[in-house]
């Protein structure tokens, strides 16, 4: 299983790459961008830079949604292909059906935390950026437990797209090869993904009442981070779905 | 080596004649090595199970010897080449002249026609 | 002698139809046997069965004894009748793959088998003409030292060179301890090169009988005897 795991990460990669490091390059320098100065003014040369400015921005949080969902997604359309005509190949090999999906449920679980961890760290470096943009949003009082619940909140639709690929290949296992959960869960990502970033700029700006950060003497626990603590839990839900695959896909192949 | 392996007889009757003939001209000449089982199966197109059948039935009929480990050779034995020949030739005759029978010749017409083929027969090189 | 591949009462259905019914078969390792017969009589069913790619509505089949999994998976080599390796390969990814998961594979006959094909090692495969790429999973799967061939069709669409060059690398490749079974529904042109043919018709064996045999009783082809049968 390892071998097939090293094999189908190469494959991965080589359209991953791709979006991860679009991502970080446009990530990087959008927050490069931002700290040229912002002098105000009517010159057309100021109005060009905010202009590229704001289309930098626009296409970074592209990116990200991009890194986000490209992980789950990925794996999900290989893991397709598989039970299609490929798989006359690859089920002849001498492994077990459940090492067959192992594989690939264990590269998307890598991928959706790489693709998480990416933007995280692209967040953090923005952080300066974003309190830029509204003042007083972070209060500097207690950094560390802010930044682990925005980590968890990462994690916790990191998991949920991961949960669409597990819900998509129980599903095909139980009814066979058909096209639908592929598309729904793909469409799910995507929605999720895009959800999940506005969410955060949103946070991140202070809007609608949603704080990330808890600031000093707010009662209760910030919206955000409650939802964080649901990750671990939401993990354990996809490791589940992860047995249940497994267990469903030995004794019922049909590759006709 | 030319095979022609044909529909509707055994394939194993088949090789046994094509691999005499090829003995009896010559083409595996008399004290060679002929190639292995396999490899002849496959010259052939044909299942190696039946080559090996025709070849063990060569064997008992003295034209091939096994040698252990080294594959088979042709028997150098020249009475038993020779009785071949003359069998297989023989059975050429028959047929011949059954044919010319069928087509009304005499035995005088007969000898007539294979003088006049024997001139238009392009001269064989002394062995 | 043990028999390879037996089946027991081996029944395969889908939704309605049956696509193989109460078949008991048995064969032996050191022969060519044909699996013949109509389009939908079944002939795929049996491969892939016996393959591990389906599973068995009732009766069982055994490899070796053994119900298939990974361990009989790495005694079969199995030839799908459509290109099944990834596209995305090239020729000496797929040999270094096969050399990866199959312990029995010999990456230096296969090489070799590539290069009399005149194959640029580096070309992918997804650029190949089709016959070249049939020709070039043949060479994979033949390269396999496996105790049994399962080989479905493949002679099927391909220009006579290309099926004499099949033919010649299947005979090349023979071994008396390995069992080669291969689908067709073209019979003349095999025949010589089969010891046993399994009949199939309606997912149900009809017979299984040696080829010289069927020649001296019937007094005709299989061929022939196959277009009576099948009238």
């Amino acid at each position: 299983m390892a071998k097939l795991m090293r094999y189908e990460a190469r494959a991965d990669l080589r359209l991953l790459l791709p979006v991860y490091a679009a991502c970080l390059t446009l990530g990087v320098l959008s927050c490069l961008l931002r700290l040229l100065p912002d002098a105000g003014g009517d010159t057309l040369w100021q109005l060009a830079m905010a202009a590229v400015c704001t289309l930098l921005l626009g296409a970074a949080v592209t990116a990200q949604i991009a890194a986000l969902a490209a992980g789950p997604a990925v794996s999900l359309i290989r893991f397709y292909r598989t039970l299609g005509t490929r798989g006359h190949f690859f089920f002849s090999l001498p492994l077990l059906p459940s090492q067959m999906l192992g594989a690939h449920l264990v590269l998307a679980l890598a991928w959706t935390a790489a693709g998480a961890l990416l933007v995280y760290a692209l967040f953090l470096l923005g952080m300066p950026l974003f309190a830029g943009l509204n003042g007083d949003l972070y209060s500097g009082q207690r950094p560390l437990p802010d930044l682990l619940a925005l980590l968890a909140l990462m994690l916790l639709f990191a998991a949920m797209l991961y949960l669409c690929f597990c819900l998509a290949a129980a599903v095909s296992t139980r009814l066979g090869h058909i096209r639908l959960p592929m598309t729904a869960a793909l469409l799910f990502c995507f929605v999720l993904a895009a959800g999940a970033a506005f969410l955060f700029l949103m946070a991140a700006v202070g809007r609608f009442g949603v704080s990330a950060l808890p600031s000093g003497g707010a009662p209760g626990l910030p919206f955000c981070t409650m939802l964080g603590h649901c990750a671990v839990p939401l993990l354990l839900v996809d490791a589940g779905l992860w047995g249940l695959c497994c267990r469903q896909l030995g004794p019922r192949l049909e590759l006709a | 080596m030319q095979w022609n392996i044909t529909a509707g007889r055994p394939v194993y009757l088949q090789l046994i004649e094509q691999i005499e003939l090829a003995i009896v001209t010559g083409e595996y000449p008399a004290g060679s090595r002929i190639p292995p089982v396999r490899e002849l199966a496959a010259q052939a197109g044909v299942n190696p199970n039946t080559m090996q059948r025709a070849l063990q039935e060569l064997e008992s009929r003295g034209l091939l010897q096994a040698q252990r480990t080294a594959g088979r050779i042709v028997t150098a034995d020249a009475t038993t080449l020779q009785a071949l020949r003359t069998r297989r030739a023989l059975a050429r005759a028959q047929t011949f002249l059954q044919e010319m029978q069928a087509l009304g010749c005499t035995r005088a017409e007969v000898d007539d026609l294979l003088a006049q083929a024997a001139r238009n027969l392009p001269p064989k090189e002394e062995a | 002698m043990e028999k390879i591949l037996e089946t027991f009462h081996l029944s395969k259905r889908y939704g309605a139809r049956w696509a193989l019914q109460d078949l008991s078969l048995g064969l032996e390792p050191g022969r060519l046997i044909g699996l013949l017969g109509p389009n939908g009589s079944g002939k795929t069913t049996l491969i892939k069965l016996a393959a591990g790619l389906l599973t068995p509505t009732a009766g069982q089949v055994q490899i070796g004894g053994q119900a298939p999994g990974p361990a009989t998976k790495k005694m079969t080599a199995y030839l799908p009748d459509r290109m099944a390796l990834p596209t995305e390969f090239r020729a000496d990814d797929a040999v270094a793959f096969y050399r990866d998961f199959f312990p029995d594979f010999d990456a230096a006959k296969a090489s070799e088998m590539l290069a009399d094909l005149k194959l640029d090692s580096r070309q992918r495969i997804g650029a190949m003409s089709k016959g070249t790429q049939e020709k070039v999973q043949l060479c994979l799967t033949m390269s396999r030292a496996a105790r049994l061939y399962l080989l479905d069709e493949p002679l099927g669409g391909v220009d006579p060179a290309a099926r004499e060059y099949i033919l010649q690398t299947i005979l090349r490749n023979y071994s008396e301890d390995a069992a080669v079974l291969l689908s067709t529904h073209l019979v003349g042109d095999i025949e010589k090169v089969l010891d046993e043919v399994v009949f199939l018709r309606e997912g149900r064996l009809m017979a299984h009988t040696a080829v010289d045999a069927l020649r001296e009783e019937q007094g005709m082809s299989v061929d022939e005897y196959f277009r009576e049968v099948f009238r």
